[in-house]
This record gives C-alpha cells, sequence and structure tokens, in this order.
C-alpha cells in the first residue's frame, strides 16, 4: 500500500515538473440553445484541436439577461473575450466603451484577401458605429413572406396579395388574409420603409422621421388590418391559424421556419413591392418592402487581455467552412457570402428567399436612442392600424413622447 | 420602554460618522477625477496626427496613417480605440505592459484639417478604495454597536450605538454606491452619489437611535432575535430601496446621468401633459388601479367567504375533494394561468366567445374596449385571487365555538342574524390583515395585467406597476421609473397609515 502510494506520488511529481505551459484560455459567450450551441460546440473544438495552446470556454447566457451582464461584467473585467449577440446595441455598448473597435483588426492586408469582403455589406455596416466598425456578423435575421401553397401562390406586388386575400376570404370567411403583429413596429416596418417613413436619431438623440410618410404607412396597414389581416392576432394565433390553412400568408422571420416542421405546404417568398406607396424605386419599379435587417455578430471585449487570439477565433467563426457548417447544422442564415455559392445551399428556396430579402433589408438602427421608440410606436401602430386614429394624431403623441424620454 | 430623549450629541455624532464614510468615497471619486484633468493637459505634450482613410466604399474608415506616412498596426489597437471616441470622452487607460494595471493615458481630439492629434501621458494609477481598511472599518463598528447596544450600561450607550449604526449604514452604502458607480457612468461626474451615501444614514438615523435604545429596554432579548432580519433587510431591501430613491432625481441619457432635482415627479405629477383622461396620465392609471385593487379584493373576499361557509355546511359530503379542487386555481403559477386566460378571451378563437355564441349570445371583442378588457383581466385575477381568501375564512371559521349558534338557536334567531352577529365580527381579526395583504399584492399585481390585456387598449388598461415597468424597462428611462415607483410607495405607505388606524379601531371595538 504504502509503496505504491509512494510510486504514484513520485510519477505526480514527475508528471508536474514536465507539466506543459498553461495554455490560453478565450472565454466565449453566447445565449444560444439546441442545435446552434451544438454547432457552435463543434466548431470551438475543432479551433481548439488547430490551436493546441488555446483553450475556448463556450458559455451559454439567458438571452433576457445577457445585456446586463455584459455591461456588468466587461467594465470590471470579469466578461468574456468574445460574445455573440444581435447588434442592435452596438451603439450604446460602443458609448460605454465596451467593444474593442475592428478597424485596425480588420484592416487589409497587402496580398491577402480582404477580410470584410467575405460578408454582405449591409451585415458589416450594421455593425458600425460613429466611424468605428464593433463586431464582424455571423448571421442576419429578416422578414420574409410565408404562404400556404395549397392556398395561394408568392404574390409580386401588395396588389396581387390583396386580390388573392380577398378571392380566398369570399370563398370561406373563416380564412383570412395576412397574419403579423401589426402593432409592432419590427413588423410594420416593411410598409414603413417602403412608403418612405424610416425613423432615425441624431446623435444627441432627437428623432428625425419623415411623418406624412410614415402616416401613409399606417393608412394601408389600417387598411389591410380592416380586410384581410385576423383581429387581436398574435404570434400563436398565427402560428395556429397558418397550420389549419386559415391563414394564406405570414410575415415572420427564419425563427418561424422551426414551427413550421410539420406544415405540409408551407413556401417562403421575398416580401412583395408595395403599390402606391408614392415613393419611386431606381429601378422605375414599385417599392420593395423594406423590412429591418438584424446582424448577429461577433463582438471582442474592449478589456479582453488575449486580444490577437480572440481575433484568430473571430476570423475562425466567420469564414466559409464555419459558416457553411453553421448553415446547414444550426439552420442559421449566415452573413459570409460565399457559403451561398454552394450548390446545395443554393438550391435551398427558403436560403434563396431569404437572401434575396437581405438585399432591400434596412438595418435596425444601433443607435442607443432606438430604445426610446419602440413603445410609443407601438401605441400610435396600436391607435393608428388597429382602431383607425388619424396617423397625424397618433404620430404627433409618438413624437412628443419620444422627445420626452430625452 | 423609557421615552427616553435621544439628546443632541447623538445626532451630532451620527452625523460626523456618516459624513465621514460619506466623504470618503467622495474624495476617492474627486482624486481620479482631478487625475483626469491633469493627464488632459498632459496629453499636449508629445503628439501624433493621424489621419483615417476610408476605401472600399466602407461607411467606415479601414486604415490610418501616422505623420510621415507610417500605417498603424493592429497592434495599434489603443490609438483606434481613442479615435472613436470624441473629445468628449475622458481619456483613455492603456495597459501597455500587460501587467493588469493601466499605465498610459492617451487622448485624443480631432486635429484642424482632418484627422486626430494623439497625446500620451504615463500614468500612476489612482488608487482604488481601501477596502480591507473600510470591511475592517465596518466589523470594528458592527462590533462596537452590538457592544453598546446590549452590554455597556452607562449613559453613553444609547448616543453612541445610534452613531456606530449609522456608520454601519453608512459604510454598507458606499459599498453599494462605488458599485453603482460602475453601472451609472457619469453619476461619478455629478457627486451626488456619495453625498447620497453621507444622508441616506442620517436619514435612517431616527429610526436607527429608537431601535437602538429600545435595546436598552427589558425586551432586548426580542430585540436580539431580530437583528439578523433586521441586517438582512437592510442589505437587501433598504439599500436598493435608498438607491431606487436617489435614482428618481437623474436622468441617465446613455451616458451620463444628470441631476434633475424634483423635475420627474413634477412631471408626473402634471399628469405627463396629457388630459387627466389620457390613458397616460398619472391620474388616469391610478384611478384604474385603485378601481382594480377595490373590485378585485371585493370580489375575492364575497367569493371567498361564501365558498368557505358552504364548505362549513356538515351536511356536505366530498368536502376534502372540494376544498382541494378550490385551492388548484392558487396553486397553479400565475403566469400560466394568466396565459390560458388571454386565449381564451381571444375575440376570434377563444373559448370564452365559443361559449356565447353556443348561447346564441353576441361575441364580444374583449381587448378592443378598456371596459371589457379590464373586466377580463378582473375575471382572471378573481379566479386567482378567491381561493387565499377562502383558506383564510376557513381557518377562522373552525375557531368560532359552536356553542355561540347554538345560544342563538335557542333564542331564535335566523341565519343572517347569526352571520351578521355572530360569524362576521368573528370573522374580522383574520380576515382583515389578509384584505389589507390582498389589497398591497392586487395593488401591485404586475403579472396579470401584463399577460392578459397587456395594457390593450392602447394602455388604457395598465396599472402604474406596469406603466412603471414600461418606462424603465420598454423605454430605459429609469429616473423617470424610479420616480414613479417612488410615488407608488407613497401611496402605498399613506394606505397602509390609514388601514393600520382602521384596524386599530377595529381592535378597540371588538377587542
Amino acid at each position: 500500500m504504502r509503496a505504491s502510494t509512494l510510486i504514484s506520488l513520485a510519477l505526480l511529481l514527475a508528471c508536474g515538473g514536465e507539466a506543459p505551459p498553461q495554455p490560453i484560455q478565450l472565454n466565449l459567450w453566447h445565449a444560444y440553445r439546441g442545435e446552434e450551441t451544438a454547432t457552435l460546440e463543434a466548431l470551438v473544438a475543432e479551433f481548439e484541436a488547430q490551436h493546441p495552446t488555446l483553450r475556448v470556454n463556450a458559455v451559454s447566457v439567458p438571452f433576457d439577461a445577457f445585456p446586463n451582464k455584459i455591461t456588468a461584467a466587461i467594465p470590471r473585467g470579469n466578461g468574456p473575450d468574445l460574445f455573440i449577440f444581435g447588434h442592435d446595441r452596438v451603439g450604446g455598448w460602443a458609448e460605454k466603451r465596451l467593444l474593442e473597435p475592428l478597424n485596425l483588426w480588420s484592416a487589409p492586408i497587402a496580398g491577402a484577401p480582404d477580410l470584410l469582403e467575405r460578408f454582405f455589406k449591409p451585415t458589416v455596416e450594421a455593425l458600425a458605429y460613429e466611424g468605428g466598425l464593433y463586431g464582424l456578423p455571423l448571421n442576419f435575421k429578416t422578414l420574409a413572406l410565408f404562404y400556404d401553397k395549397a392556398l395561394v401562390s408568392a404574390p409580386e406586388t401588395t396588389d396581387a396579395l390583396i386580390a388573392a386575400a380577398r378571392a380566398l376570404r369570399q370563398r370561406d370567411p373563416r380564412v383570412w388574409g395576412l397574419g403579423y403583429e401589426v402593432d409592432s413596429l419590427y413588423f410594420h416596418a416593411p410598409w414603413l420603409h417602403a412608403f418612405g417613413g424610416a425613423a432615425h436619431f441624431s446623435p444627441d438623440g432627437a428623432l428625425r422621421m419623415d411623418l406624412k410618410g410614415a402616416g401613409a404607412s399606417m393608412r394601408f396597414a389600417h387598411a389591410l388590418r380592416a380586410e384581410i389581416i385576423p383581429p387581436e392576432a398574435d404570434s400563436q394565433l398565427i402560428t395556429g391559424l397558418f397550420y389549419k390553412h386559415q391563414l394564406a400568408f405570414v410575415i415572420s422571420g427564419p425563427w418561424f421556419i422551426a414551427e413550421l416542421k410539420d406544415h405540409p405546404s408551407w413556401g417562403v417568398a421575398p416580401l412583395p413591392l408595395v403599390n402606391g406607396s408614392g415613393q419611386t424605386h431606381p429601378s422605375g419599379q414599385d417599392q420593395p418592402a423594406g423590412p429591418y435587417l438584424g446582424v448577429e455578430g461577433l463582438f471582442m471585449s474592449s478589456r479582453s487581455a488575449h486580444k490577437p487570439e480572440a481575433f484568430a477565433l473571430m476570423r475562425f467563426l466567420t469564414d466559409e467552412a464555419s459558416a457553411k457548417r453553421r448553415l446547414k447544422a444550426a439552420g442559421q442564415l449566415v452573413a459570409n457570402r460565399a457559403t451561398y455559392a454552394d450548390p446545395e445551399v443554393a438550391a435551398d428556396p427558403v436560403n434563396q428567399a431569404f437572401q434575396r430579402q437581405v438585399e432591400q433589408a434596412v438595418p435596425l438602427s444601433n443607435s442607443p436612442h432606438m430604445q426610446r421608440l419602440w413603445t410609443p410606436m407601438q401605441r400610435a401602430l396600436s391607435l393608428s392600424v388597429v382602431e383607425g386614429v388619424d396617423p397625424t394624431e397618433s404620430l404627433a403623441e409618438l413624437v412628443k413622447r419620444v422627445e420626452e424620454s430625452r | 420602554m423609557s421615552p427616553r430623549k435621544p439628546g443632541l450629541l447623538a445626532p451630532l455624532f451620527a452625523l460626523l460618522l456618516a459624513a465621514g464614510a460619506g466623504a470618503l468615497v467622495y474624495a476617492q471619486e474627486a482624486r481620479s477625477e482631478a487625475e483626469r484633468l491633469a493627464l488632459l493637459q498632459a496629453a499636449e505634450g508629445p503628439q501624433r496626427l493621424i489621419t483615417p482613410i476610408k476605401q472600399g466604399g466602407w461607411s467606415f474608415p479601414r486604415r490610418f496613417e501616422a505623420k510621415g506616412g507610417a500605417i498603424l498596426s493592429p497592434q495599434d489597437t489603443h490609438v483606434a480605440a481613442l479615435i472613436f471616441s470624441t473629445e468628449a470622452t475622458p481619456p483613455r487607460l492603456f495597459d501597455l505592459d500587460g501587467d493588469g494595471a493601466p499605465d498610459q493615458a492617451l487622448a485624443a481630439r480631432p486635429a484642424e484639417g482632418g484627422g486626430f492629434l494623439v497625446g500620451a501621458a504615463p500614468l500612476t494609477p489612482p488608487p482604488s478604495l481601501p477596502w480591507g481598511l473600510l470591511c475592517v472599518a465596518l466589523l470594528f463598528s458592527l462590533g462596537m454597536w452590538a457592544w453598546l447596544a446590549f452590554a455597556y450600561p452607562g449613559r453613553w450607550a444609547g448616543p453612541l450605538g445610534a452613531g456606530f449604526g449609522a456608520l454601519n449604514l453608512g459604510l454598507i452604502f458606499s459599498f453599494a454606491a462605488s458599485r453603482a458607480l460602475d453601472v451609472l457612468p457619469g453619476a461619478r461626474l455629478s457627486g451626488a452619489l456619495p453625498l447620497a451615501a453621507a444622508l441616506i444614514p442620517l436619514v435612517l438615523y431616527g429610526a436607527l437611535g429608537a431601535y437602538t435604545r429600545s435595546l436598552r429596554s427589558p425586551h432586548r432579548a426580542a430585540f436580539a432575535y431580530i437583528a439578523p432580519a433586521m441586517i438582512g433587510m437592510s442589505v437587501l431591501i433598504l439599500v436598493p430601496f435608498a438607491f431606487g430613491f436617489g435614482l428618481a432625481f437623474f436622468r441617465f441619457n446613455g451616458q451620463t446621468s444628470e441631476f434633475v432635482g424634483l423635475s420627474h415627479f413634477a412631471h408626473i405629477l402634471a399628469s405627463s401633459g396629457y388630459a387627466i383622461t389620457h390613458p397616460l396620465s398619472f391620474y388616469y392609471t391610478l384611478f384604474v388601479t385603485v378601481m382594480w385593487t377595490a373590485l378585485n379584493v371585493a370580489l375575492h373576499v364575497s367569493i371567498g367567504l361564501g365558498i368557505a361557509l358552504i364548505l362549513r355546511e356538515p351536511t356536505l359530503r366530498f368536502k376534502g375533494v372540494y376544498r382541494v379542487l378550490l385551492i388548484v386555481p392558487w396553486a397553479v403559477p400565475n403566469y400560466i394561468t394568466a396565459l390560458i386566460w388571454r386565449g381564451m378571451f381571444n375575440a376570434e378563437y377563444g373559448l370564452i366567445n365559443h361559449g356565447l355564441s353556443a348561447l346564441g349570445l353576441e361575441k364580444i371583442q374583449w381587448f378592443s374596449a378598456p371596459l371589457t378588457a379590464f373586466a377580463a383581466n378582473l375575471i382572471t385575477n378573481t379566479w386567482l385571487g378567491f381561493p387565499f381568501m377562502m383558506v383564510v375564512a376557513l381557518g377562522a371559521l373552525q375557531s368560532i365555538p359552536r356553542d355561540l349558534y347554538e345560544a342563538a338557536d335557542v333564542d331564535g334567531a335566523d341565519g343572517w342574524q347569526k352571520f351578521k352577529l355572530i360569524t362576521l365580527p368573528l370573522l374580522r381579526p383574520a380576515l382583515l390583515p389578509a384584505i389589507i395583504l390582498g389589497s398591497v399584492w392586487t395593488f401591485n399585481m404586475f403579472n396579470i395585467i401584463y399577460l392578459v390585456s397587456q395594457g390593450r387598449p392602447n394602455n388604457s388598461t395598465d396599472i402604474l406597476i406596469v406603466e412603471a415597468y414600461r418606462v424603465a424597462f420598454e423605454q430605459e428611462r429609469y429616473g423617470y421609473a424610479a420616480a414613479y415607483s417612488v410615488l407608488i410607495f407613497l401611496l402605498l405607505l399613506l394606505y397602509s397609515r390609514i388601514t393600520e388606524r382602521v384596524s386599530k379601531a377595529a381592535e378597540e371595538a371588538y377587542g
């Protein structure tokens, strides 16, 4: 007994003497679940295999708590080296100096392909704020038009959509034409932008919005609501109706695909061109609907102690091979352009639809002031789109409320 | 308890100690601010002109040229970080040798004719708060406080004990404030938080002094027993409460917090510039909240009491089964109940409208009008609320002696007389606290409103707490929301004072 203890102790000591240098530990925070986590962990393992001196600790942080954890942990040095999150908070985080500017990290090097050229351009621009580039895009999210192939085909214009919905409703009044959350700015944005009513904030927080265009978009949506959109439609109801073949079109994003697993006849197409918007598109056609583009970015903490290593992992996770795996295994709409050249990916109608849609999408502003717009806008939409109050009235109140919150 | 006056020395001593704790934090802040200013001056020394260059059609610069044509390399990220902060932000501290402590401060400002002038200055890092010392001071003063309060017999015990108690609070608050500075950037510049660190313990002094003096009373063993709870309360409730209270006087605009005095309160009380009947007016929301609370509690009590009386009937069979079934609504998590009821109220597909049309009645668009939406909330919360009152009433009914009823029967009293003259008065001591508790719960019943009507139509069914939530977490106006919460607190304080009077009067009448 004693002899064996001694031997094992000696062995331990011998090993201790020759211990390899401590590997560098990178912390990566994400809010993924399910397949997305599994894919990310597989990619991280591959990265570790390629870089034996690096260890990556991928930690899943609950989505709701994520922004607060980032703002609390990074300034105190407890934060991650890298993290993955939506781009809409980039402005606020950059103002608080939580993010490492990547302008120099990603600067073009002579003789090598430019790193930023691998992405769709709008997805990169969404991560820039006041001259700084603060992240690399992983995936994008935007709205597209889902439709029930058993009832309708994909329309080119809103007039065609309305006509198809009318025909259906005349045959069976239980069937509705279109489903989306009418009082949410995110879902109203396609019409808002088509009518030229986009909302921006100046750096000092003043709201810039073309109220005429915004009002016109609300009147348009109210007409839709009155005729073809089911009342009080929230996302569960919309999914339920779509499954029962009682809803022809749904405006939703890639997350909706997961809910359609057992639906026999769904298709997806870019959102239609908007008739009667009064806006002229350079192509001479009607104005396309302009949904918001949301980008999931990979960000580096300004307090990271291992920035070169962290940037190597950023390059790795956004390259073509990784993007392909993320798209195929986790169903993410990746921002890496080259991925879509793959014949298998290109043949997929869902990828096609979203890839075409991203060209029309309007990057969601990453200004820290954007947060002040959502709730007042919801009320304005609820007043004018649902109840038909004159938009001049609801928008005047909106402007007042947003101004107040400065 | 002896009604001894606190004396003059006690508050003076408390003031000194608490102000000392606050001043410590304040001096720390002032010092780092002075150093920052010195750095800005120093950065005027050796400077580099750096020109950002856009290329490739991107909206942000991708190359940076230092004077003389040198291009910055990725290793110059600290320079890049500077360039993107404008001159208004304080200079950044950089750890160039990687030892974890900053050793160089840089400042950049836009140069004439484009580009940025970047300067650097070596730095001796500002010392952090002497945490060890503060902890020792806290332990020492806690010990002193306990000793003075429990063991030391002399006449100085009261004042000194109160003083050390205030010092404890001051230190605890200073710890909290220094953490809060990280959460609220910019607040440090106003100096208001350190000031609050000194003032708030003073405000609490009165309560504490009374508490300490009461420790001299013969019942001090009882006070010793509740001391752990008091300490827990002060850390978990008093400190966040004080922080929220302080927050109500600030406006946070994304980068800095600015002291705005009472203007949030004034704005809220001036109906936010809306007509009083507008759903976003404080008075409208207050009216909805009061109606909500009064109707709910009335329904909870009458239904709960009614069922309790039925369940007490001696001839009723399967009582246990009913009792369990009736408690189920209470046992189910209220989020789930709320979501189920919201689905049932859906105008087109909800169970309730299906039922109405099966009966040949017209469907109701529940969430399209304020009254019906309010009714939907009320029905849901009644479903959730009556079991509690039922349980309370059942318990209280058990304790009413049967012989009282028998005597009443002998006297020829009818059922209503027995209820009015025996049951109700004897239930009162048990029901009154339950009603007060229930009304405070209902007043702040966030989940039901937020999940069932969601404020529809147009915030007209929101109650005060939901409105405060929307201001804080949907619009991120934390100061304004804090002011809202303080008003809610004051209302409930007023309410509890009134109910205290009422229950005291009741005690005198029936006790």
